[in-house]
């Protein structure tokens, strides 16, 4: 069972890193539906 | 390998530059048949011969005078010569059937002195309408090198690969008119310009936007002290290059008398008909509105039934515990109410990019230029309108090629009503449970509601528009300049990769955050503040001593949920959403909407399977069934009836619930005020009308 919970924790701290990160790309214009661009051109769009 | 060279395209709008880019860099830039999709520069990258090519897509541009943001940008480009993006070579793009515009350009980027390979494009479809060049002699006429190609079908890229490594002529023409010396001779010297044509830029241009402001200075001081009128010479520059390639082109091209009317011609006679034109456009949209529901609905049922089982098969192989609820009950159904969407989704965008692809979007743009208009919105507002109905952060983007700021801003700011593909899935899922399986003159009634959706946020952004034009002023109307590109068949590849990124990019993007989300609200849901919480089956017999078995334990359940630390901040919110119709449940649906419209479905799916025990592949139910088995606590009645669907679609139509476009309206018009207008009003409509549409039908 503490196994289980221990898995549990670290789901809930994975899941809110990546909320908290989606957040905060969203206030930077990032579109979470990858909108037109594909995640490859994205990184090459570093100009 | 290192990199050796930076190339840019540039070339008129619609001339197949972005899909030459996603030829020469392998890469899968969106591309459409009509004008204004690239607007912003974007950067691929492709090796040949062991050196490594930095190729720069830049928005579509029909000469060196900006009249846009998009077309701002490739002067800026290419005449930034303290920017790390000049490009050592340019590629200009030409439609071959097109070539005069294409020229014009051409000579302008030749004579900045940068090394320039032209490309003819599209040069099969130029053949085939009866067009003969005489390239030997173009060739030495224009002093270049000449690539034909067609980016469609990748005739000609490994020929402009190569020419693209080899020395390319540099040779500038120009040389200022007689009174203009003096002060170009003083702009080369204060700015250490070699090039004479580039000085000239400095003093013809409105604005040379990168220069500072102790620049700019000394350039209106030296424009006043020597009467210069930008625009008039402007004007004169470009009928002056026009005269020479009139001339050019009347030695070296000749066409094949055709007395036919080609077919593009033909089809647009009905297609662009101010009323057929208008009857077909509606009739199209049906058609799609119909194939979203009736194609997707086996797949979808399929997609239901695979999470359900899949829900179950977890259920039973992991050890009882609270991973096995987190999964069974919090994850699966959670992630299934996301991906159940996929079909739809892909439909909707086989149909989108067949439109685009066949330049049949060009022509929507043009019938709807006339019904824009009274509501201060240009033809060129139609662009970021319709691309909305994808996403609304390009499409507030594409407003870049609105030259009137104040139309520009309009369109900014109503494009957000319009329906984007985020929002399909809360509307389809409500109407599949509120409207009947009814027809109305041989149309699904279902079809019809949800295109009367699409069009009511058409309405909303229309009349938003009407009143935003009362607001902000503007001296001059901008006009709608379009070309019709030649209708073609869609290159099936296109469409097909278009669809697979959409629904990769839908599944990726909301089932990554709805993954979150439900692992979130499962222990949310799980724990709650004690004693109250852990006294949940004390409780229950106290109420109901009667109880027992299933019954009991499904008792249980919902008494936890409502008394965790979900259900406590449900119940918070729930005075908000209560006149609305909706329960504390649809309350937190509401709230994790804002990362993703797309997720509402599948958080209610998480939340709903959390409240009851399902011990047995009977007791799992699909989403649909889910849903509609959940009874409102408030009113006894199922939670999505027709009253409270009614006004979550309202609420759905006209919110805004989007940070990302919110913050993309920031950057565009760089400040918070616009942004924080939208949100106020936006929502303000939202919740009046789902209020008063509940009110009236509860």
């Amino acid at each position: 069972m503490n196994l289980q919970y221990i898995i549990i924790g670290i789901l809930v701290l994975g899941a809110l890193f990546f909320l908290g990160n989606k957040l905060r790309n969203s206030f930077k214009g990032d579109c979470s539906r990858g909108c037109d661009c594909s995640d490859k051109i994205k990184k090459k769009n570093k100009v | 390998m290192s990199q050796n060279l930076k190339i840019a395209l540039v070339g008129n709008p619609n001339v197949g530059k972005t899909s030459l880019f996603n030829q020469l860099t392998g890469l899968n830039q969106k591309v459409g048949n009509y004008p204004g999709i690239t607007v912003d520069k974007k950067i691929g990258k492709f090796s040949i011969e062991n050196k490594l090519v930095e190729v720069i897509d830049l928005p579509g541009a029909y000469s060196l005078f900006p009249s846009s943001k998009d077309e701002e940008v490739v002067f800026n480009v290419l005449t930034d010569t303290q920017s790390k993006n000049l490009p050592d070579k340019v590629v200009v793009v030409a439609d071959a059937s097109n070539l005069k515009r294409g020229l014009l350009l051409f000579g302008q980027v030749k004579d900045l002195g940068i090394p320039v390979i032209l490309v003819m494009n599209m040069i099969d479809e130029a053949q085939s309408k009866g067009l003969i060049i005489n390239f030997d002699d173009l060739k030495k006429e224009l002093n270049t090198k000449i690539i034909t190609t067609n980016a469609r079908t990748g005739k000609g890229i490994s020929e402009l690969k190569k020419e693209i490594l080899s020395e390319t002529d540099c040779k500038a023409h120009f040389s200022p008119a007689q009174p203009f010396e003096e002060i170009i001779k003083e702009v080369q010297n204060h700015f250490s310009l070699q090039n004479p044509y580039l000085a000239w830029h400095y003093v013809i241009q409105k604005d040379i936007f990168y220069l500072d402001n102790h620049d700019k200075e000394f350039i209106e001081t030296l424009k006043k002290q020597h009467q210069i009128i930008p625009k008039r010479l402007q004007v004169k520059e470009t009928i002056d290059r026009y005269k020479e390639i009139d001339a050019i082109l009347n030695q070296h091209i000749q066409y094949k008398e055709d007395t036919q009317k080609p077919l593009t011609e033909k089809i647009d006679i009905i297609l662009t008909h101010k009323f057929f034109g208008l009857v077909i456009f509606l009739g199209i949209l049906f058609l799609v509105f119909q194939a979203l529901f009736s194609w997707s609905s086996i797949p979808m049922d399929l997609i239901d039934g695979f999470f359900r089982d899949l829900s179950v098969w977890a259920s039973d192989i992991l050890p009882e515990g609270p991973l096995n609820s987190l999964i069974a009950d919090g994850i699966i159904p959670g992630v299934g109410g996301v991906v159940i969407f996929v079909p739809q989704i892909a439909i909707l965008f086989l149909f989108l990019s067949i439109m685009e692809e066949t330049g049949y979007m060009a022509r929507v743009v043009f019938l709807t230029d006339r019904l824009m208009r009274p509501f201060g919105l240009s033809g060129k507002s139609v662009v970021p309108l319709m691309s909305g109905v994808a996403c609304a952060i390009p499409a507030i983007m594409a407003a870049r090629n609105i030259e009137n700021d104040r139309e520009r801003l309009i369109s900014i700011l109503v494009t957000p009503f319009i329906t984007c593909a985020a929002r399909l899935p809360v509307y389809a899922i409500l109407i599949e449970m509120i409207i009947p399986d009814a027809q109305i003159m041989g149309f699904s009634l279902k079809a019809l509601v949800l295109m009367g959706l699409y069009l009511l946020g058409v309405l909303a952004a229309l009349l938003s528009a009407f009143i935003l034009k009362t607001f902000i002023k503007s001296k001059y109307k901008s006009y709608l300049l379009l070309e019709m590109p030649n209708y073609q068949i869609p290159l099936w590849k296109n469409v097909v990769l278009s669809v697979y990124e959409k629904s990769k990019a839908f599944i990726l993007g909301a089932g990554q955050i709805i993954l979150a989300v439900s692992i979130i609200l499962w222990v949310l849901g799980a724990h709650g503040p004690q004693p109250v919480f852990g006294q949940a089956e004390e409780q229950v017999l106290k109420e109901n001593p009667n109880l027992s078995g299933k019954e009991l334990e499904n008792k249980i359940a919902g008494y936890e949920l409502k008394h965790s630390y979900l259900g406590k901040i449900g119940h918070a919110i729930e005075p908000v959403v209560e006149p609305l119709g909706y329960d504390w449940k649809m309350g937190i649906g509401l709230i994790s909407s804002i990362a993703a419209r797309e997720v509402f479905v599948g958080t209610l799916a998480s939340i709903y399977s959390m409240g009851e025990v399902e011990d047995t592949k009977e007791d799992r139910k699909k989403i649909k069934e889910q849903l509609e088995k959940e009874i409102n606590p408030n009113t006894g009645k199922p939670v999505i009836n027709f009253a409270s669907g009614i006004s979550l679609l309202l609420f759905y139509v006209f919110a805004m619930q989007c940070i990302s476009t919110l913050a993309t309206v920031r950057k565009e018009t760089k400040t918070w005020k616009w942004p924080f207008i939208q949100l106020v009003f936006m929502t303000g409509i939202a919740y009046i009308s789902a209020l008063i549409a509940y009110q009236f039908l509860k």
